[in-house]
Formats: structure tokens, sequence, C-alpha cells
């Protein structure tokens, strides 16, 4: 599959997504409510995740998102249309992406369940694992670009090559 | 010290101001074309292009709106930050090399001249300066009110003119921002970005460790303040709940590399290798500079929540309470500075882009011939301005929602075109003018007809994902489109 019918499939499902969560029952109250005393500051009693389709549904957007930019930065990582080094990186970053959302949704699933939650680093468990895992894991790609830049985005050759043939084209 | 916790802060604005004035009066010396005005001769080095690409990203947005947004929400905002380096790597393996390498093709002076390049069809040149035109009026507004709140709040704190409205704080910040833009161009953006970048990283560490210190368990008694009023607040929803927030990863991740104000930044730097080291400092000072934006926001939550802060009339004040409150008078006054700073060269960035598709991309597109380029774009930029202030004295809205509406829009109309365009071969001019106009018209709709999407989905995430889906789609039930030899060599490589 090339990357751009990836890209495709993964709007697609988030269109999907999209309307199935407008056809399926709401919950009420998930998306916040004025405080009743501190005017400017909103709170949310209740969450998707309380209701058993909502909350796939929830985790498969989620999905879909991390997929979608996935294949577009392998897309936009290809060479004369075909992959390069760098889409290992990219691959094994995405792979742990998707493992720290998972954890992060997952681990929310049972802060909204139970009484009371763990802390980890000052933070409820799945908000440290937002901040520490789905906020820094991207990384890797970074790393990536960085490292194969010279054989997998462009190197001193192939901009001296683009050189020429703009000076060619000049003479031409 | 403390006793003159005002007149410092009102010391440090008073000398950036002069400071930027300064840097008008220099980059004018050096900008003698409209090339010099709008892409500053493409002579960027690394740090200086690494700089302007990550303090454009958060500018006023981030700074006044960002917390504002987690004082009135909880996390939910977080997710515009958190997704910043997963936005870095889509924005430079799409574009980094690709439209640097565009821009060698020619003497060109903004993303629409580009495009047309691309694409070969002067009606995408046209509909996207048209989307860049709509986008800069709101979001250059979120930069003019940010900067007048936050000089409205100085002023009032020290008393020094008496009680100073909203309006008149207006008229001076723009005032000084007209005459840096008019003067120095994209030239004293980004230099103002170097030094403006360099203050926001250590100030937004030192702010956040002053966040720490203002609770005696530091931020592990902060979030639990927060916890016991609302658990749902300080998890990784926020207030705004899972989709809504997932809308926003969409949005500020992808969308990202549809701003147009950041991403001619790319065009900017002198080697086209230069995209390797560009990304990781970009990435470093975004991220540094982030704590700035989470940890106010925090904290004034939980300090009105407590009781030891009066609550905000707005939620936008959230930065200037907590700079004037809590933190050291010296590094309030650098920060407020810096904020000026970041406010101001956005502020540039938007009115260099907003003012390049008004006199030259729109005539190009309509084949109207602009003479006197240079004196039409400093007359464009002043009357640019007021245009945006006065929507800004009407919007009524949160800075950080107009900013969002601005960013949505810019993503929806640019992601599919530029970032996925640029890339593919396959992506047809009839496309992206479907692309541009639908994304612009639903977009607009929308907001005007207050609908609200399920479970608050951003309505520029959703029009984003429908005109990347009308873009690939319409691309590939085409015919592929017959190339021009040196578009087909730089998307080869």
């Amino acid at each position: 599959m090339k990357a751009i019918h990836g890209v495709l499939l993964c709007l697609i499902a988030l269109l999907c997504i999209i309307v199935g969560l407008a056809i399926v029952p709401p919950v009420q109250y998930a998306t916040g409510f004025p405080h009743p005393e501190i005017k400017g500051i909103l709170i949310s009693k209740a969450n998707i995740d309380q209701q058993e389709t909502t909350k796939w549904l929830g985790y498969f957007f989620g999905l879909a998102i991390i997929g979608l930019m996935g294949f577009l930065i392998s897309h936009g990582s290809r060479k004369q249309e075909k992959p390069t080094k760098l889409g290992r990186y990219i691959w094994i970053g995405i792979m742990a992406y998707v493992s720290v959302y998972s954890a992060m949704v997952f681990s929310h699933w049972s802060y909204v369940s139970e009484d009371g939650g763990a802390f980890f680093g000052g933070m409820p468990i799945p908000t440290a694992w937002m901040i520490f895992g789905v906020w820094f894991v991207p990384l890797i790609i970074m790393f990536g670009f960085i490292k194969e830049f010279e054989s997998s985005v462009i190197s001193d050759k192939e901009v001296a090559d683009f050189k020429s043939f703009l000076q060619d084209q000049k003479k031409d | 010290m403390e006793a003159n916790r005002n007149l410092i802060i009102f010391i440090c604005v008073i000398v950036y101001m002069l400071l930027c004035i300064g840097v008008g009066i220099w980059a004018l010396r050096r900008t003698k074309s409209t090339h010099d005005f709008f892409m500053a001769g493409k002579s960027l080095g690394v740090w200086v292009s690494a700089f302007a690409v990550f303090s454009t990203t958060l500018s006023g947005f981030g700074f006044v709106g960002g917390p504002g947004l987690v004082y009135s929400m909880g996390m939910s905002s977080f997710w515009m930050v958190v997704v910043a380096i997963m936005g870095f790597n889509v924005s430079f393996s799409l574009l980094g090399k690709r439209l640097r390498l565009f821009a060698e093709l020619g003497n060109y002076v903004s993303l629409p001249d580009v495009v047309y390049k691309r694409y070969g069809n002067n009606t995408t040149r046209l509909l996207m300066a048209l989307a860049i035109v709509i986008g800069v009026v709101g979001y250059l507004a979120t930069q003019v009110l940010a900067m007048a709140i936050v000089l409205r709040d100085i002023l009032n704190a020290g008393d020094y003119f008496g009680q100073v409205s909203l309006v008149t704080a207006m008229i001076i910040s723009c005032s000084i921002l007209i005459f840096y833009s008019v003067t120095g161009g994209i030239i004293a953006s980004v230099y103002t970005d170097m030094v403006q970048g360099a203050i926001m990283i250590v100030a937004a560490v030192l702010v956040f460790i002053t966040v720490i210190f203002t609770f005696d368990n530091g931020l592990m008694e902060m979030n639990q303040i927060i916890y016991q009023d609302d658990r749902q607040a300080i998890g990784p929803w926020g207030t705004l709940g899972m989709i809504g927030s997932l809308s926003w990863l969409l949005l500020f991740g992808l969308g990202g590399a549809g701003q147009p104000h950041v991403i001619t930044k790319l065009m900017m730097n002198k080697r086209i290798s230069d995209a390797k080291k560009i990304l990781p400092v970009s990435v470093m000072g975004y991220v540094f500079s982030a704590l700035l934006w989470i940890g106010i926001g925090l904290c004034m939550r939980a300090l009105v929540l407590s009781g030891m802060h009066e609550p905000l009339t707005s939620p936008d004040q959230a930065a200037s309470q907590f700079l004037q409150y809590y933190a050291h008078p010296l590094l309030a006054g650098i920060v407020f500075a810096g904020l000026f700073a970041a406010i101001m060269s956005t502020a540039e960035a938007f009115l260099s882009i907003g003012t390049a598709a008004i006199m030259h991309d729109i005539p190009q597109g309509i084949g109207v011939k602009v003479s006197g380029e240079l004196s039409v774009a400093r007359i464009t930029t002043v009357v640019l301005t007021i245009l945006a202030a006065v929507f800004a004295v009407n919007s009524g809205s949160l800075i950080a929602m107009i900013g969002a509406m601005s960013w949505g829009i810019f993503a929806a109309a640019v992601v599919p075109v530029v970032t996925l365009g640029f890339n593919w071969k396959r992506a047809t001019p009839l496309a992206a003018n479907v692309a541009i106009v639908v994304s612009l018209v639903i977009h607009l709709v929308i907001k005007a007809m207050s609908w609200n999407l399920p479970y608050r989905i951003d309505a520029g995430a959703f029009t984003l994902i429908l005109s990347l889906t009308i873009f690939i789609s319409m691309s590939l039930l085409s015919a592929p489109p017959r190339l021009d030899k040196e578009v087909e060599y730089v998307m080869d490589m």
C-alpha cells in the first residue's frame, strides 16, 4: 500500500468516526460546563469513557489521527517516490507513539472508574503518560531525520546537482 | 526591589519598545527590495531561522491565550503543546527540504508565488492568497489584542497615566508595531525573533521554577488542588473531553505544516541543507518555551480554586496576573518584554504574508501589475494593522479562540495544497482549488452559524479532514497533471 492510500484510509476512518459520534446518543456534560462558584473556569463531571461505544470511538479517533500523521511523514520522506532509510525511524516512532497513547487511554479508563487515582511525577497516571510519553516519543523520528539526513533527505552532491541543473535550465 | 515592581516592569517594556524601534531603523537600511522586505533575501543562518520558526509558532496566542485556556479548561489545551514535536516532524519531513528547493526556482516573495510555480494555475494562486488574507486578519487580531491587554495591565498596575482603556493601549501598541513593520519588514521580524526566542527559553524555565515554588509542596500540591475540585480537569483530556482534545492534536500536529507565517521561514534560510539543524533547535526552543504556557495556566487555576487569588475577570489575564503578583520583579519585567517581542515579531510575520497577498498575489492572480511595490507594501501594512485592531476590539472572544480559528483556516486551506501537494505529483490544480474553497466556505459557515460538532470537535480540524479527503480523492480520480520540468526535478529529490 502506498503512503498516500494510507493517508486517505485514515481520513475516511476519521470521517466515519465523526458520523458515528453524531449518531450515538451523547454523553451529557462531557465537554465542560461553568464552575458553580468561579466565573471563567470550566469543570467536567463526565467523560465519553463512561459509555462503551463512545469510549472505543474515541480511542480509534486518536489512532486514526496518529496513523494519518505517520503516513504523511512517511510520504514526505520518500525520494523519487521510493522509501528511504528514514522510514524505519518513522515507523518505530509511530509504533512507540501508538503504545504510549494506548497506555494513556487505558489508564484513563481506570482513572475514571476508580475512586482515587495514583499520581506519578506530581500528576495523575494518565496525565503522566501524556506528558512523559506522548510529548517526547516523537523525538525518535527527529533523531532519525538528523541521523539519516544525508542519505534520506538531501546530500551535498544532490544540492550540487540541483544547482547545475538550474544553471543548465537558465542557459536553455 | 518589590516596592518598585511595577516601575521595573514598566522600564523593561519601554526599553524593549525602544529596541524595536532601533531594530526597525537598522533593518530599514538592509531592506532594498520587495524580496528583502518579504523573504529576507534568503540569507538567514541556522539559529536565526530556527528561533524564527519556533517563536513565530508560539507568539501571543501561546503566551497570553495558552495560559488562559489552561486556566479555563484544565489540561485540554496541553494537546496544542504536546503535539509540537510530532508537528515539527510533519512540517520538516514534508516541507523542510521541499519548500527551500522550490524557493530556488525563482525570485519569489510569497507562498502563493510558489503555489503558482507548482500548479501553474492563477486561480490556485488567487485562492491561496484569499485564504491567507482571511486567516491573517483573525490571527493578527489575536496579536494586537494580546499586546493591548498586557500593555493595559502594566500601565494600570503602575497608575502612571490614570486608568488606561483597552482601546488606548491598542492604539499605542499598534503605532509601535506599524513603525517597526513598515520600516523593517521581515528582516526586523526575524532578528527580533532571535533575541525574543533566547529570552523566552530562559524566562520560561525561570517562570516554571517560580510556579513550582508558589506552593509549599510544588507541582503535587498544585495538581491536588485542581484534582479535588474536578478530577477531569487534571486528567489528560481536561474539561473539553477526549474528542475535542484529540481534534486539537490533529489541528496543531498536522496544521502546523499549514501555517504560512511559519512555513515561509523555511524558504528564507541560506543553505538548503540547514533543515537538519533547524529542526532540533526549533523543537528544543518550543519545548522549553511551552513551560510558560502550561505552568502559569495550571498555577493560576490552583491559586484561584484554593482562594489564594481573586478569580480573574478574563482567563486571558492569567499570564499577566501571575507575572505581576508571583514572579520576581526583574523576571516579570524580562518576561513582559519577551512577551511583547513574541507578539510583535509574530504580528510582523502576519503583516508580511498578508501584505504580500494583498498587494502582490491577488493582483497577480487577476492579472494586474502593481508598480512601486515596496511603497505599496508599506501602506498596505498600515491598513492591515488597523483592520485587525478593529476586528480585535469587536470580536469579543478569547485570544486563544480567535487564534485557534485562524490556525484552522490556514491548516485546512494550506495543508492539502502545499504540504501534501508539494510532495505528490498526482495533485491537480482543480483539486487544489476545490479544497481551498471547500475549506474556507465550510469553516466560515460553521463559525458564522455557531454550529457545534459532536463533542466539540474543532471546526478547523473537521474542515482539514474534509479538505484533505476531497483533495486526494479528486486528484486520484483525475488524469495525472503534466508538470513543469523544474517542478518535476524538485519533487523527485
